[in-house]
Formats: C-alpha cells, sequence, structure tokens
C-alpha cells in the first residue's frame, strides 16, 4: 500500500521537476509555445492530475512570458526589469511554498485517512469478534435454560438439584468463556409462597437492601439478609453455579435492575441485557442477561401477556464482565470481583437450593412449563425460544444464570487468554485502545470496558449487537500511540521547496550574472568611448603640435629657398641644398607624426603626380650623405636601367618610406654600407643575373650582407607564378618595382623581429638613444600597402638587415621600349648636357660598387669602362683609340698602395695625348681624403666623396674641369662690402629709447659709411619725419615706452599719405617737397625678438622689414639692399 | 718693451677669460670692431653709457619692488626690458641671461623671484664693471706705453 503511495508521490515530483525543464524550454521558444501545443502536451502528460497541474503550469507559463516580454524590454528599461525580476522571483518562491504547503497537507490528510480507515477495519474486526463471542456465550446459556428446563422441569420430580447444578455449569463453564457464573430462579406467585418456601427450607430473601449496601453485605452472614416482603410474586434463584451460590434464595424481583430484566426478559421471550452495573462486592461493571424459560411452547408471535404466563424458569441472568486496564490489575479486580459475587450469590441463593427441593412440585404445578420444544436443537437463539422437551420440574425452578469472567482454576485463564487473544490478534502491528460503551441512555453512556484515557486523536466507533434490541452498545477504538510523523510528506514537500528555492536562486544567480555583464558592458562601452576620445585627442595634439613646428620650419625652408635665388657658386648651392633639403626631412618626420594620425583615422591618400624615380632617390641620398660621410659608412644607389625614369605616383610618399628605411639603416650601420637598389620585379624573377649577383661575396662594402631574396619570400607577387606579375606589369602601363635597401648593420634580435612592423615600436631601450618616433616602419608599411606592394625584410644580428618592399606605378612616359633606348641620352640631357659623350675610367675591384659608380657617371652622359686595378688601367688607357677625359678612381685602391698609385700618376702623366685625362678619388669621407691628400705629398687629383649622385657629381666634375664654370668669389666678403657700397652716404634715422642700443646702432651703420641721427623716441622721430625727408631711411625701434614703433610709423605713414594727396590733387606745390610727389621714406623695424615680429605684422602697420637687433652683416644688407640701388 | 708685452698678455688672458667666463660674447667684438680712428673711444663712450643706464634702471626696479604693498611690475618689467636690451647690444651675455630670467618673473608677478633676479643682476653688473674698467685700463696702459692692443681672436 504504502509502496504504491510513495511511487505515486514521486511519480507526481517528477513532474513537477519536469515543469521547469518545459518552462525553459517554452522561453526559448515561445512560437511554439504561443500555438498552444505545449498546454496540450501536457494535459496528456500529467493524466491524472493533470488539472491541478495544469491550473499552476498556466500560473508558470503566465510568468514565463512576462519572463520574456520582460527580456525584450531589459535594454530598454533595465530597472522596470529589474523590479519585475524581484517581484517574479517573490512570486515564484511564494508560489512554490504554497505549493509544497499544499502537498504536505494533501500527504498529511491522505495519511491520516489511511490511519482512519485501518483503525475502522480493526474496530469492525474486533466488534465483529467480540459480538460473536457474546453470541456463544449466550448461546450456551440458552442451551443451558434448555438444560433445565428439561431437567429440572421436565422431570418430576426434578433431576437436578442444586448440587447437580452447581457441578453441571461448573463443568460446563468453559464454553461459556464470558461467562462468570450461571444461576437459576424461579417464578413464584405470592400464594404459592409459602409452599414454595416450605419445598426449598428457606424463605425467600430481598435483594435490593443487599444492593443497596452490598459491602455490609459483604460481611453480614446469610442470615442477616432480610426475607422478601410480600410481592405479587418472586423470583427466588434456586440452583446457582458455585461461584455464586451465594445468591440461592434471593429474590430477583426484588433487584431494581434485576426485576426490569427479568420483566423485560419474559415479555419478550428473548436474551436481556442489563444495562451495565456496578457489582455488589467489586464495583465493576457488568451486564445480567436474562433469558425466560416457558413452561409450554408459545408461538412465535406469542405475546407479552402470554409470555409471561408461560414463564416458568424466570429468567437467566448473565453478567457480563468486561476487564479493562492493565493486564495485571485485571486478575486482581476479576478476583475481587468474583469474590464479591460469590459471596452476594452464595447470600442470597443457599436457601433457595433448600427450598428448591421441597417446593419444586409446587412451582412446577403453577407454572406450566413450556410444551415442547424446538425441533432443531441447537438454533438457541430462535425467535419462539420455545425449547422442546423442557422438563416440568425445571420449568417450576427459575435459574439465575451469572456470567463471570473467571473460575478458580481453568476457566481464569481461557476467558484471559480469549479476550487477550481476541484484542492481541486484532492488533496486528498497531495496538489499539479499545473501549465499549452501552449507549442505551444517548447522553450517558456508561464505558463498559476501556480506559477513559481521553485521546483526541482518532476515533473509530462500530455498533455492538448483542442480541438484545433494547439494549445498544458500541465499540470505540483508539490507537493507542500517535499518529507518527507525516516523514513522507514532509520530505517530499521540503524536496519540493527546495529545488524550487534552487531554481529561484539559479534564475536569479543567472540573472545578476546577466546584469553584471550588461552593467560590465556598459562600462567597457564607456572606457571604450573614453580610449577612443583619448585617441582622438592624441591625434589632434599631434596635429596641431606638428602644424605648430611645421610653421617656423616652413620659415626656415623659404630663407633656403629664396638664398638659393641669390648668386651662388655651386659648392654654396649645394650646401644651400643639403640644408634645405634637411630642413624638409625634418618637416617630413613631423609630418610623419601627421601620417600616423591620419593612417590611423583611414585618411591617407596617395597622389597621383609624374615624378623622376631617380631625383627621389638623389634627393634622399644627399639628405644622408652628411651621416654617411661622418660615419664613413658608404651610401650609394642603384636603378636598373630597365626602370622607366618618369613615373606617376605618390613621389612624397614613396621617398617617405625609402627614406624610413634608409633612415634606420644609417641609425643602425657603424661600418660598411647601405645600399639601396631598385629594380623592376619581372627583372627580379626573371633575370639569374640579379640571383647570382645576390650570392656572391660581392657585395659593396665587401662586408657580407643578408640575403635580400629572403626578405621578399613572403611576397604574394613572388609566390605566384612569375607569369602574372610579368603579364600585369607589361599589359598595361603599371611598372612594378621592387626596391631593396640594404645594409650592415647591426641587425634587429630575433625576439623583435615580429613586431617590427608596429607603431611606435623601438627594437630595445638601449635603442631609444638613437631617437625617432617608431613609427616610420609601421607608417612605410601602410604607404606600401597603398601602392599595391608588399614589405619584408630579413635579418641577421650582427651582419645586417634588408629591408625589400614592392610598388606599383604607372609608366610616366607612354612609351617605354623607345625610352629606354634613348634613356641615357634623356637622363644626361635633364641634368647636364656638358659632359655628354665623355668618357670615364673607373678603376674598382669590386664589380658591384663599380657598377654603382658606373651607373652614376653614365647618367651624366659619359661612358664609363671599368678596370680592377692600376694596370688594366693604363694598359685600357694606352689601348684606347679614344681619349679618356677622366679616371676615376677608387680610394680604397688608392690608399692600399701609395707607392703605386704615385707610380700610376707617374705613367699617366706621361701618356700625352693632347688633354690629359683628369684624376679623381672616389671616396667615402672627407677626413679621410683630405688627409690622405696631404700625406701623399704628391700632386693629389681631386676627390669626390661619395655617396654619387647626379647633381653632386655635375657639381664636382664642373669645379674640377672648369667646365661652365660661374664666377667665383669669396662668400664671406659679400656683405660687408656691398653693404659699405650700399649705405655710404646715406642719411639714416635711427629711432630707440635705449642709449645704449641707439649707440651701437649708430655706431654699426657709421661703420658702414652711413650719415646717422639718433632720436630717443617715437614723437621725436615723427617731428623728423616729415616729408620733405632728409633721411634715406629709418631704424627704428619697436618696443618703446609712450609711442612705439608701430603706431610711430603708422602717424608717420599718414602724415605722408596726407602729403602726397595735397600735392596730387594741387593743394601743396610740388616744388616745395623737392618735385616728389609720392613721399615713402623706408622704415625699418629693429627688434631683438625675431620670431614674435613677423613680416606681415611690419608690413600692416606701413613698415618696409625688419632688422635684428643687434644688426646682422647679412639681414642688414638684404634689407637695405632692397630700397639702396648699389652706390 | 717688456712691460707693453706683459701688459699686452695680460689684456689678451683677460680678454679671453671675458669671453671664456660669458660675460660678453660676440657682439662685444662688434662693438669694437666698430670702434676706429672716426671715433677711438666708441667702446668706452657705449660702454659707460651703458653703465650709467644700468645703475638706473637697478635703482628704479630696486624701488619700484621696494614697495611692500603694490609693486608696479609693468614699471618694472619695463626697466628690465630696457636692460636686457642695452646688455644685448653690447654683448653683455650674462646681464642678459639674468635679464630673461627676470623678465619672466615679472611676467609671472613673482616678487621673490624678481628680488633675487635683482640681486643677480646687480651682481652681474658689478662684476661686468670691474672687469670691463680692468679692461680699459689695460688699453689705457698699453696704449700709454706706446704698444698697440693685441687682436683677440
Amino acid at each position: 500500500m504504502s509502496l504504491v503511495h510513495v511511487l505515486g508521490f514521486w511519480f507526481k515530483l517528477g513532474n513537477l521537476l519536469w515543469l521547469p525543464c518545459c518552462w525553459i524550454v517554452s522561453v526559448i521558444s515561445t512560437n511554439w509555445f504561443a500555438s498552444g501545443g505545449i498546454q496540450d502536451t501536457k494535459v496528456a502528460l500529467l493524466g491524472d492530475g493533470g488539472k491541478m497541474w495544469l491550473r499552476c503550469w498556466e500560473k508558470i507559463s503566465g510568468c514565463s512570458f512576462k519572463i520574456h516580454d520582460n527580456y525584450y524590454q531589459y535594454i530598454g528599461s533595465k530597472r522596470v526589469t529589474r523590479t519585475w525580476w524581484r517581484m517574479l522571483l517573490v512570486t515564484w518562491v511564494i508560489g512554490w511554498t504554497m505549493v509544497s504547503a499544499w502537498i504536505f497537507w494533501y500527504m498529511g490528510s491522505q495519511a491520516t485517512e489511511k490511519r482512519k480507515e485501518a483503525l475502522a477495519n480493526m474496530c469492525d474486526e474486533r466488534a465483529r469478534m467480540l459480538q460473536d463471542q457474546f453470541n456463544v456465550g449466550m448461546n450456551h446459556i440458552q442451551a443451558m435454560s434448555i438444560f433445565i428446563s428439561i431437567f429440572h422441569h421436565g422431570k418430576n420430580p426434578s433431576a437436578i438439584d442444586q448440587r447437580t447444578f452447581a457441578r453441571y455449569t461448573e463443568r460446563t463453564a468453559f464454553e461459556r468463556p464470558l461467562t462468570s457464573g450461571v444461576a437459576y430462579a424461579a417464578r413464584v406467585l405470592h400464594s404459592e409462597k409459602e409452599q414454595f418456601e416450605k419445598q426449598q427450607g428457606w424463605t425467600i430473601k430481598r435483594m435490593d437492601k443487599l444492593e443497596q449496601n452490598p459491602v455490609h453485605e459483604d460481611e453480614c452472614a446469610q442470615e442477616a439478609l432480610e426475607p422478601s416482603p410480600i410481592q405479587d410474586e418472586y423470583a427466588p434463584v434456586i440452583f446457582a453455579q458455585d461461584t455464586i451460590a451465594h445468591v440461592v434464595s434471593l429474590d430477583m424481583l426484588s433487584g431494581k435492575e434485576d426485576r426490569e430484566n427479568v420483566l423485560r426478559a419474559r415479555e419478550s421471550g428473548k436474551g436481556v441485557l442489563t444495562a451495565p452495573l456496578k457489582l455488589i462486592k467489586t464495583k465493576r461493571l457488568g451486564v445480567i442477561l436474562t433469558f425466560a424459560v416457558y413452561k409450554r411452547e408459545l408461538p412465535s408471535n406469542a405475546t407479552p401477556n402470554e409470555r409471561i404466563q408461560a414463564t416458568d424458569g424466570k429468567e437467566i441472568h448473565t453478567h457480563k464482565h468486561k476487564v479493562e486496564k492493565s493486564k495485571s490489575s485485571k486478575e486482581e479486580n476479576v478476583g475481587l470481583n468474583l469474590w464479591g459475587w460469590l459471596k452476594w450469590l452464595r447470600s442470597h441463593l443457599s436457601h433457595v437450593e433448600n427450598v428448591g427441593s421441597n417446593h419444586s412440585n409446587a412451582i412446577w404445578v403453577q407454572i406450566i412449563p413450556m410444551s415442547h420444544a424446538h425441533h432443531h436443537k441447537g438454533s438457541a437463539l430462535s425467535d419462539s425460544y420455545g425449547w422442546s422437551g423442557l422438563q416440568r420440574r425445571w420449568a417450576i425452578s427459575f435459574s439465575r444464570i451469572i456470567k463471570s469472567l473467571m473460575l478458580y482454576l481453568g476457566g481464569v485463564f481461557i476467558i484471559e487468554s480469549l479476550v487477550e487473544k481476541l484484542l492481541q490478534q486484532l492488533a496486528s502491528k498497531q495496538t489499539i485502545l479499545v473501549n465499549v460503551f452501552d449507549t442505551t441512555n444517548q447522553s450517558h453512556p456508561i464505558s463498559m470496558y476501556g480506559s477513559n484515557v481521553s485521546n483526541d486523536g482518532l476515533e473509530h466507533v462500530s455498533h455492538l449487537n448483542f442480541g438484545d434490541p433494547f439494549r445498544k452498545h458500541e465499540m470505540r477504538c483508539r490507537f493507542t500511540q500517535k499518529a507518527p510523523w507525516p516523514w513522507l510528506a514532509i520530505t517530499t514537500s521540503i524536496g519540493i521547496l527546495v529545488i524550487a528555492l534552487l531554481i529561484g536562486h539559479i534564475f536569479h544567480a543567472t540573472f545578476n550574472r546577466i546584469a553584471k555583464v550588461e552593467d560590465d558592458c556598459h562600462k567597457m562601452m564607456e572606457l571604450k568611448k573614453r580610449a577612443e576620445a583619448a585617441d582622438i585627442a592624441k591625434s589632434q595634439f599631434l596635429a596641431t603640435v606638428s602644424h605648430e613646428i611645421r610653421t617656423p620650419m616652413n620659415g626656415v625652408l623659404g630663407m633656403l629657398h629664396m638664398l638659393m635665388d641669390t648668386d651662388l657658386d655651386v659648392t654654396q648651392q649645394e650646401y644651400v641644398r643639403i640644408a634645405q633639403a634637411s630642413g624638409k626631412a625634418l618637416v617630413s618626420l613631423i609630418n610623419e607624426v601627421l601620417d600616423q594620425a591620419k593612417i590611423e583615422s583611414g585618411k591617407l591618400e596617395l597622389e597621383e603626380v609624374q615624378f623622376d624615380l631617380r631625383a627621389v632617390l638623389d634627393d634622399v641620398l644627399s639628405l644622408f650623405s652628411g651621416k654617411s660621410q661622418g660615419k664613413g659608412v658608404e651610401l650609394a644607389v642603384y636603378i636598373s636601367d630597365r626602370v622607366p625614369e618618369t613615373l606617376i605616383g605618390d613621389p612624397g610618399r614613396f621617398r617617405q618610406i625609402i627614406t624610413n628605411l634608409m633612415g634606420n639603416s644609417i641609425k643602425f650601420t657603424q661600418q660598411g654600407h647601405i645600399f639601396v637598389t631598385v629594380h623592376l620585379v619581372e627583372e627580379v624573377t626573371n633575370s639569374i643575373e640579379v640571383e647570382t649577383e645576390s650570392l656572391s661575396k660581392n657585395t659593396l662594402s665587401g662586408l657580407p650582407v643578408a640575403d635580400r631574396r629572403q626578405s621578399w619570400k613572403g611576397f604574394k607577387t613572388f609566390s605566384q607564378d612569375s607569369s602574372i606579375p610579368t603579364v600585369t606589369s607589361s599589359s598595361c602601363n603599371s611598372v612594378n618595382i621592387i626596391v631593396s635597401v640594404e645594409d650592415t648593420g647591426d641587425g634587429i634580435p630575433l625576439e623583435a623581429q615580429p613586431r617590427i612592423f608596429t607603431p611606435f615600436m623601438q627594437v630595445g631601450p638601449s635603442i631609444s638613444r638613437y631617437g625617432g618616433t617608431g613609427i616610420g616602419l609601421s607608417i612605410s608599411k601602410c604607404l606600401v600597402g597603398l601602392m599595391k606592394g608588399e614589405i619584408g625584410f630579413v635579418s641577421i644580428p650582427k651582419i645586417g638587415s634588408t629591408f625589400t618592399f614592392t610598388a606599383v606605378f604607372t609608366n610616366g612616359c607612354s612609351n617605354s621600349i623607345e625610352y629606354n633606348s634613348q634613356q641615357v641620352k634623356n637622363q644626361s640631357n635633364s641634368i647636364s648636357a656638358e659632359f655628354q659623350g665623355m668618357r670615364a675610367l673607373v678603376v674598382d675591384p669590386r664589380s658591384m660598387r663599380a657598377k654603382v659608380s658606373r651607373y652614376h657617371i653614365q647618367r651624366l652622359g659619359i661612358n664609363v669602362e671599368i678596370v680592377a686595378d692600376f694596370n688594366q688601367g693604363l694598359s685600357s688607357i694606352i689601348r684606347a683609340n679614344a681619349v679618356y677625359h677622366m679616371v676615376l678612381i677608387e680610394q680604397e685602391v688608392w690608399d692600399k698602395d701609395l707607392s703605386a698609385s704615385n707610380l700610376f700618376i707617374h705613367s699617366f702623366k706621361k701618356i700625352d695625348r693632347g688633354v690629359p685625362p683628369k684624376l679623381f678619388l672616389l671616396g667615402n669621407s672627407v677626413s679621410s681624403s683630405t688627409e690622405n691628400t696631404t700625406t701623399s705629398g704628391i700632386d693629389s687629383p681631386s676627390v669626390i666623396t661619395k655617396p654619387l649622385w647626379a647633381s653632386m657629381l655635375v657639381a664636382s666634375l664642373q669645379r674640377a674641369m672648369g667646365v661652365g664654370n660661374k664666377g667665383n668669389f669669396r662668400n664671406g666678403l659679400v656683405p660687408s662690402l656691398s653693404l659699405q657700397s650700399l649705405l655710404l652716404g646715406r642719411k639714416i634715422l635711427i629711432v630707440d629709447d635705449n642709449d645704449v642700443n641707439r649707440k651701437v646702432a649708430a655706431g654699426a651703420l657709421r661703420r658702414y659709411g652711413a650719415d646717422v641721427v639718433n632720436a630717443e623716441s617715437g614723437a621725436k622721430a615723427i617731428s623728423l619725419l616729415k616729408p620733405p625727408h632728409h633721411f634715406d631711411a629709418c631704424f627704428m625701434d619697436i618696443q618703446m615706452p609712450e609711442m612705439d614703433g608701430f603706431e610711430a610709423t603708422r602717424t608717420i605713414r599718414d602724415m605722408e599719405q596726407k602729403i602726397n594727396n595735397c600735392i596730387q590733387h594741387g593743394e601743396l606745390s610740388i616744388e616745395a617737397y623737392d618735385n616728389v610727389s609720392d613721399w615713402h621714406v623706408p622704415i625699418l623695424a629693429m627688434t631683438a625678438d625675431v620670431i614674435h615680429a613677423t613680416h606681415e605684422e611690419c608690413l600692416k602697420c606701413g613698415m618696409d622689414g625688419y632688422v635684428s637687433k643687434p644688426f646682422e652683416a647679412e639681414q642688414l644688407y638684404r634689407e637695405v639692399a632692397r630700397f639702396f640701388q648699389s652706390a | 718693451m717688456d712691460t707693453v708685452s706683459q701688459l699686452q698678455r695680460q689684456f689678451v688672458d683677460h680678454t679671453t677669460s671675458l669671453y671664456r667666463e660669458g660675460f660678453v660674447d660676440d657682439q662685444f667684438t662688434q662693438l669694437q670692431k666698430l670702434q676706429d680712428e672716426n671715433s677711438p673711444d666708441f667702446v668706452v663712450e657705449v660702454v659707460t653709457l651703458f653703465f650709467d643706464d644700468c645703475e638706473k634702471l637697478i635703482n628704479n626696479m630696486a624701488r619700484a619692488l621696494e614697495q611692500q604693498q603694490e609693486v608696479d611690475f609693468k614699471q618694472v618689467d619695463a626697466s628690465v626690458h630696457q636692460l636686457k636690451g642695452s646688455s644685448s647690444s653690447i654683448g653683455a651675455m650674462r646681464v642678459k641671461n639674468v635679464c630673461v630670467t627676470f623678465r619672466t618673473f615679472c611676467e609671472a608677478q613673482n616678487r621673490e623671484g624678481c628680488l633675487r633676479c635683482l640681486q643677480q643682476v646687480n651682481r652681474e653688473y658689478s662684476l661686468l664693471k670691474n672687469k670691463l674698467q680692468t679692461l680699459f685700463r689695460l688699453e689705457q696702459q698699453i696704449v700709454a706705453a706706446g704698444g698697440t692692443i693685441p687682436a683677440v681672436e
């Protein structure tokens, strides 16, 4: 039973657990849910308990809908959702608490129900058995009544006397286990009393007194009993079982209860029970059963009156006595009880015995016994109670049978065991308390058995039928123990609650987690925004700062440009060019920073203009020449002939890349060389020459280098089919060039190589002393990418690095093939035509270097021949048909063996062929060459310092050979001389509030022959500078007290303007003003603050320019020269 | 002859130390170059002028800065500017440098700094005056001894 119960509950529990799962699934698949399909499924799945669960389900699903909605609202209103969630969680917890409480209640009530049922079953069972036992006993008593009627009434004289009866009853007592004693009483009418008494030998005693005072009775002897008062009839006990022998001769009708019983029994003809009454001696409760024995047979429907008339032996009393309470006390009680009964019976019945023997006949006569008995024997409870064969003799006397619980001997045992058995057997495992009540009087039920312990627990009432319709009995059963705790219900409900709480917690935690993650996400977004803003700010800052630096730089560059326009000799021009180029490089560095910012914002765009690749490289070379010469590092550029002269692309950016790479190389190279080569990609891929060349040890400086082929290993252009780039470059106008920058520097440490293209990444902290922004390479990479090229490198520490990149340009010449054939000529034309057609001999044992030299010299239109040493050179000179105009000797060769050099020069000079070839040395650094030339002590040849580039070469050759040389004068003399010529005899006004300054300025100007007048304030200057002017110029200090230079100038200009206007309008005669109609005295600002006093500011207030204070000769000259023609 | 050459050596040493210790710079050389037959005492004139000027300005500034309540920094600044202009004109480098610092203090209206600078200017000025007076004395002695003033590169 309980197993099934448990199983059922676990099934339900499983359902419960399954619900949240379904719910989660439903949250995921709302659409399916919305179709209502799941509800149907649920009903089917839930089966019996479905309806109830469905309700829960609906509730939960409602919640899930809310959750769903909330989830979507979440982004919009987080706070609302949070409160929703909290409410939902609380609802969830409360809901499940209620559910679990309900389950607890439900399971508990079911258990109670079961218990009740069990109790009812047990109680009924007991009641039935008790009833059966009782009935058995009753039957026996009935049987005894029959026995008496046969042998007492049926025979005359009676076959039974008191002894016989006593013995018989004694021996058949086992058949009546519940009966403590049996007695027999006869009906004696008053008229017959005397006769009866005589016959029995005792008088009829009354009983009620006894009853009223049983204790007293107990002690008195039988004689103390009063004789019965005169009545209509009497029912004295004539026979009694030994146990109750004292009741003989007592008149039953005199006892209240007994009388009632007797009367009722003879009326009904059935066994009649008294109400439970306190037994005389023991005060124990007992019941007396009375049967009437009729003299004659009565019809079953006999009236009570008839029955009374027929009564013979009046009653059979059965005293049923229940023992209650504990077993131990039971025996004692019973003992007492019996004791009391025995005494009582003896005292009452002792006389009956005597009387019976004497008067039986008389009674017998008077009381007509039942004429015939029942045909069927054993049916003791047949309706009529008209037992066949009831003896006449028996009929006269009456018997009283008293049931008792025990006999002295085995009888006690038997009865006790029966009752015990009855209770024990049926108790099963759970002992129950049994109470028996007489409920004839409903309002006051009389307890017959059982303790009166009030137990407010379960109680079951079973009705007992002891065969007396008048009397009602019932059995009330209770469990001895209280109901055990409903552990199953408790564990189940708590389990469910725990699971629900756990799920709640999981959801809570999940939600919190989600919320936290979202918060974090928001925070991250915020931080990201801030970081981006900071980045933008940084770029802004860089841009601003760069612009700030660029402004003065522009001034420097502009001045340099102006300087180039002046008359300079070749060397000067070269210096200025270098200065300018360096300035430009500085600007470009600043631009780099800007570029990085641009690249970061993706705004960088490339130009598409025509440019000369060689010129660009020359520029770069010139830029680095100073540095490389200082370091003694050989710098060289070689551009393949097949690369077209003009390309279309972005020269600035191309230059930037080259500059970056070369700059890095220069920085990290202490000795050896830096070599830039430019080829077409097809050349590199197809030509074996390039391959073998790089394989050999033949490098520019003879030092080993990193194999540059490694640097382009990863290039897509090369990894693809080699035909593809060829096709693309030849088919259209695009030119795919590959540039390598090779150095013999420190190389890049292996660990730094992977991040070499990362912005602001320098190789190490120690490298920072080299300066630089660290963004060059990353910018280069971006630029190369924009030029549809790739960049790569190979670097071997301590040997060197080689960077290689490719770039795609458009061919600037429409016909590249034609161009190639005429390239040399064009080149020379573009630079200088004066060396066209000349011949040169290069003495250089290193073919690579010779090739570079040849490349550069050839660009000037000079035919070049290379020889490895002096001997070869001499022989080739001698052999040559044409004249060599120049011989270029590598410094290395020259220095190696000075005697050989001298010898060479001697033999060289001997060769007389008209104009002797000019000798040049190709040197790396200025210092070494000068040193050597001085030490050689001979007629040393001119030195051309490397690196070689076209314009420099031209200049050097021009200087050495005097071809097309312009007039040459010493630069340093120019200003002072020309200043003197300009200022001689000029009348100049100097305005300055500072005495010292005035004096110094005046002194300086007087030196140049000027006639100087001083003025110490602006006001005085104005007064002096009234047209017609007597001064040729005015130098005015700007910062003066009272009236500053600007204001004074403005006033002067106003005056001039006025006078000019007047003259023009004829208001003033022009003669009065020296026939000058347009007065304008040159006014120059004097300032120490060169930066602030910009040209513009001066012009704004009518000044003509400014000079720094104290005077600088050059600047003064430049400014003054604008107004004064050379005197 | 000995005295002349000794004086000349002294003169050269003194001049070199002037340059080395940064009392004067190239501008002073330029100033010396401006002196010729037409204006034989040009340098002395200018320098004397400068010293007078200096004294006047320093007094002005000291007065201005002594004011406990309201220091007229504008006036001080103007004076410093003047001083700076003069000193740079004669090539008194150290005075000029102090002036540059002085001006920043003036702009910041830092009285303490100004006073400190004023003392510094005063000291530099005195030093320079001593040095230059020594120089001029040497010059005069050389001329008096009949020697020529050696050129100092």
